[in-house]
Parts: C-alpha cells; structure tokens; sequence
C-alpha cells in the first residue's frame, strides 16, 4: 500500500498492489511486447496457472502489479520484463463463473467488440470480417496474455517461461501471438514513443487523483486530476453520484478496469503520399500539414503553442499545458484546427456538445508493430499500432471517443466529418482549417485500418486470486 | 454541409423528440407550478445554464397538462438520449430532483437518494414515461445539431 502517511492528499490513495500495473504506469523502460491470445482448454490447468502467475516468486513469471519496483526483484532497477492479463466475455464461462454473475457485466463487455464494430466506426474495410482470424468473432479468444521486455532478449525470456507454464497446466492453445516493439533508432537506441506516422505518441495521459507521483507517467496537464473511478470500477468518477462498479461481487470488480484492445494498420506510404500532394514541396511545409493532421508537430510540441514552427524552445514539461479555452485559448482553431486529432481524442476545455470535453479520458497503452518505415524505400509490409485503451466504462469513455469524436464532427459543429489521421475515412474526408479565409485539407484518405479488437477485463489482483480460487 | 457530407450517412434527422409526461402527486399541482417558475425565475437561471452548457437541446419547455395533474417536459435535442444522458444529469440533476418530489411514480431509489446516483433507473424510467409521436417526426433542418447552429457555450465545471 503506497500514498499512506502525512504526504497522502484529499483523494483517497490507491492499493498499487490490487492494481495491474499496465493500467497505472507506462512501462516506460519496455521496449518491446508480446500478446499472447488464448483459448481456455481446461479449466483446473487454467486455474493452476493463474494461481502461479498471481504468486510473487523469484522462480517464474508473474502478474505486475503497480506498486513500485524497488523492493522486487532488483532494488532500485525496472524488472526485465512485464506480465499483465485480460480476459474477454467468452473466457467468463471457461473460468467458472456462474450464469448471474457473468450477468453482472456491463452489456457492451458482454456484446464484445466484434458485435459492437458500429459503434466505434468499424464499418468498411475496418469492419470485423477484415480483422485477423483469431480476432473475427469473440467466441474462441479468452485470454490476452500481454507481456512486456525491456529488450528482446527480455522478452524472449519470459515468453519462453510463460509458454512452458501454459504446457505444463495444458492450460490454454495459443491462438496467435502479436509482436511490438519501438521501431525506430537514434545513435543506436531505440526512440520510445516515436510511431511510424513519425508523431511522439502517447505524451497526453490522465492525471490521476490518489496515484503517488512515482507511479505517474506523462506529462503534466492543466486539467483537475482525474478521480480514480474513470479508470478503476468501485471508485466515485468525475459525475456525481455515478460509479462505476463493474461485476459482483465486488472482490470481482473492485480495482478492476476495461479495455478496448485494438490493432490499428498504419498506411504509412498514402501518409507521405499526402503530406507531399497537399504541401507546398518544403519540408516546412510536409511538417506543418503533418501538424495540422495531428495537432502536434511530429516532435510532440502542440501546435496551439507553437503555429509556424516545431518550438525548439519550448521544454517537453510543457507540453500538455494547454485546453483550448483558459490556457492557449483557441475557439475557432485559428491556431490549431478543431478537427485536429488531439482536440478530437481529448477536447480538453473546448466547448463540445455535452459539455465534457474533459469527461471522457482514456488511458492509451499502445506500442508499433511492422518495420520501420523508410520513405525513400517504400516496402508494402504491413506495420502499425497494437495496445489497449484502459477506462472504467467501455460504452461511455472508449466507444463514446471513438463514435461521437473521432467518427463523426457534430460534436465540435463540424458537420460529419472524421478524424483526419485515424478516422476511417472513405469516401475521402476533409479538415476544416481555422484562420481567416476559412481553408480545409481535402481528400483525406484512411491512414488506419482496424485489424481487430476485442473488449477486456483487466481485473483486480483480487479478482485473479477470486478466480484462481472459484470451485465450481 | 461539407462535400462529404454522404460520407457518414444517418437516415434519420439529427434531432429527436422527446414528450415525458409524468403523474403530479395529487393536489400538488399548484405547488408544482410555482416551483417551476421559482426555479426558472432564479438568477442565472440554472435551467438555461445547464443546457446551453450541455449544448444538445433545440428547444424545451415545460407543460402542466389535464388540470395540472401530468407534468409533461417537452424537447427537441440531437442524437441518441443515452448518448448525452450522463452529461445531463451532471448539469440537470439539482432540478430533476427537486421536480420530482412532486412526481407521483419516481422509483424509490431515485427518489431516495436523486437521479445522479441512480442513472439507469432514471434513463429507464424516462424511456417508459416518453410518449412517442405519431406519423412523422419533422425537421426543417435534419443535417443540423445545436453545435452547428450556435458554437457550443463554454462548459461549466463541475
């Protein structure tokens, strides 16, 4: 238990080692990733190997928590490798849990991804019958066993330990297993964070009330600390009254998260492609279409706080510090275009229909897949993004994000118009530009493609004990 | 509309309509009324903050029907009603809640404790109250949301 003593604030502190860690820390050191996706084959096997993988030891893998490194298993050092794992509404039954209490279960887990591509924008070539095979219909994935190296060779570690548990158990078939890793490389090492769109990803995360400052990823933000709710089931969220409490009985839900797994193709070849058509041939102004996609320049500095150039002077701590309306204010998006893809994923303090622009937050834990892209040698192999979006309410934070703001633009006035850079635009789609004469970049052809998705839970280390333990 | 506007076809207008009509508790009718037009009479009047800032709804009114024994809310708003609902009650709770206590049939819970801490039973409760139309719902202008009409105001944090 961390955050306990004079130092603990008004928000309640969080019990680190009930929590996966995935879904309170960046795993910032980890370079690269394996997803394992699993069918249940027998449940006393299944059951033999959970309880190993809950069981602190020096011997095997096991679950990280998000409680801090020091004490385990190097003092002062990030572990090699991490473990973390999910489970789909198909997995309920194998597992062993009772008729009404998988009933519990909020009804867009229960549905699942495949059933609910609509919602998301999974139509057209992103719609389920084009997803890889294992991912097309729900009914045979189980478990998504995600784990974590610091190199490779860390992964092949634990990967190797964690397939000869899973034989050993006869535990589970290995479907299919998903590699990522950060592709690109500066002076040798590996450049975490640097997608293949060439974008610094994943600098805006919550800030979450009642997690200890050693725990927190990211870079600090402007808007209240998020309550704990938004993320973990049990907790009270951000609208009074409501909490999300997942399954009962609460040593099943409490502590617990969702996730929407997602594996998104990047077309990296037709992104050049447009940034060459609809820039005026520098490479000024590649860049600066590129920023007005994303609403970053590709080194990560907003464009609101920087519109002509990549803000060399401007420091990394800096750049969440604005919401669109108290700091950097930008109504019309003179400054940076309302449809951009930050000021859809996160309108921050931008008026929006409903008013929550700052309400529905998502944690983002997504890693590259493919080879690194070479512009001047384009390839064909396919490479892209694979990771989970982690919330507490899958229907109201990640469905709602992906229907309402990257799908459509009626939330923000900007008639049916989609994300620029991840929406599934076709037929092509447009970016109304601020400024005075109004402009827009045309055209916009789909960059992402879904590969496949699927709706988790992500329990409590309780709920893995509740149901290592489960009898029938 | 944009040159794409087909590029994401709803079949239906973005607006619906919403008719709630609701059983007053017998003989607070009157009270009801005055509580109405205290409520709306309120410096900053909340009813008018709350839902400009949700941003979502066209027009709403409130109607005491049949010798004031129904309450009937009245509205045009844009998309879903589960879509937006949360965001709603976040704004609108304080007078749900103190319209309610003159409504005959509130679920005990909601009643009890208020509609933020027992959204379901209220979105479920709204959905069973909400007459629907007959014939065809018109629209002078289906493409349009409230967002695109006047620019969303700013929301109030809560």
């Amino acid at each position: 238990m961390s955050g306990d003593g004079a130092a603990a604030a008004a928000a309640p502190a969080v019990d680190l080692d009930d929590v996966q860690g995935l879904v309170l820390r960046g795993y910032r050191h980890m370079l690269c990733a394996r997803h394992l996706l699993l069918r249940i084959d027998r449940r006393d096997g299944f059951r033999a190997l959970l309880s190993e993988l809950i069981t602190e030891n020096l011997e095997s893998p096991y679950i990280t928590t998000a409680a801090d490194w020091e004490p385990k298993p190097l003092p002062g050092d990030h572990p090699p490798h991490c473990v973390n794992i999910g489970f789909t509404y198909s997995a309920l039954r194998p597992l062993g849990l009772p008729d009404a209490t998988r009933a519990t279960f909020p009804i867009e887990f229960i549905e699942g991804a495949v059933a609910r591509a609509q919602d998301v924008g999974d139509t057209g070539a992103n719609a389920p019958e084009h997803w890889i095979a294992e991912l097309r219909g729900d009914a045979d994935l189980h478990v998504v066993l995600s784990l974590y190296g610091r190199d490779a060779a860390a992964l092949e570690d634990v990967a190797r330990d964690v397939r000869a548990q899973i034989v050993r158990h006869a535990a589970a078939h290995e479907l299919r297993a998903l590699d990522a890793h950060w592709p690109y490389e500066r002076d040798g090492k590996a450049r975490e964070g640097v997608v293949h769109f060439g974008y610094q990803d994943g600098l805006s995360q919550p800030t979450l009330a009642g997690v200890p400052p050693t725990v927190k990823a990211g870079i600090r933000d402007p808007l209240e600390d998020v309550p704990l709710g938004e993320f973990l089931l049990g907790h009270p969220t951000q609208r009074p009254g409501l909490v999300h409490h997942g399954p009962t009985p609460p040593e099943l839900g409490h502590n617990g998260s969702f996730a929407g797994f997602r594996i998104a193709e990047q077309d990296v070849g037709a992104f050049d492609r447009y940034l060459d058509e609809l820039s005026d041939g520098t490479e000024h102004g590649r860049e600066l279409v590129a920023a007005q996609l994303c609403g970053r320049w590709r080194n990560g500095v907003p464009l609101v706080m920087s519109p002509d150039s990549d803000g060399p002077d401007i420091d990394r701590d800096q750049w969440n510090m604005f919401d669109f309306a108290t700091r950097h204010p930008d109504p019309t998006g003179a400054l940076c275009p309302v449809g951009s893809h930050v000021r859809r994923a996160n309108p921050r303090r931008h008026p929006v229909a409903g008013g929550g622009g700052h309400k529905r937050r998502l944690i983002r834990r997504g890693m590259p897949y493919g080879p690194p892209h070479d512009r001047s040698a384009p390839d064909g192999e396919e490479r892209g993004l694979v990771g989970m979006f982690i919330c507490a309410s899958l229907k109201e934070q990640f469905e709602f994000v992906m229907r309402e703001w990257i799908d459509d633009g009626g939330f923000a006035g900007l008639g049916r118009t989609r994300d620029p850079l991840t929406g599934n635009n076709d037929p092509p789609g447009e970016l109304p530009l601020g400024g005075d004469p109004p402009r827009r970049l045309t055209g916009l052809p789909r960059f992402v493609t879904t590969r496949g998705g699927a709706y988790l839970f992500l329990p409590s280390m309780t709920a893995l004990r509740y149901l290592a333990r489960l009898k029938t | 509309m944009p040159d794409n506007a087909s590029a994401n076809p709803r079949p239906e207008p973005v607006q619906r309509p919403l008719t709630l009509v609701m059983p007053v508790k017998p003989g607070e009718g009157e009270k009801l009324r005055q509580k109405i037009e205290e409520v709306a009479a309120a410096p900053g009047n909340p009813i008018e903050t709350a839902l400009n800032t949700v941003g979502t709804v066209h027009f709403a009114r409130f109607v005491l029907l049949e010798n004031d024994t129904r309450l009937a809310v009245i509205t045009t708003y844009d998309n879903d009603f589960d879509t937006y609902v949360n965001d709603f009650i976040d704004v609108m709770h304080k007078v749900f809640n103190t319209l309610l206590q003159f409504v005959a049939d509130v679920p005990e819970s909601v009643a009890r404790d208020g509609v933020e801490a027992h959204r379901e039973e209220f979105v479920k409760y709204v959905h069973a109250h909400d007459v629907p139309y007959v014939g065809s719902f018109y629209s002078a202008y289906p493409e349009l949301s409230v967002a695109q009409i006047v620019p969303p105001k700013a929301p109030v944090l809560t």
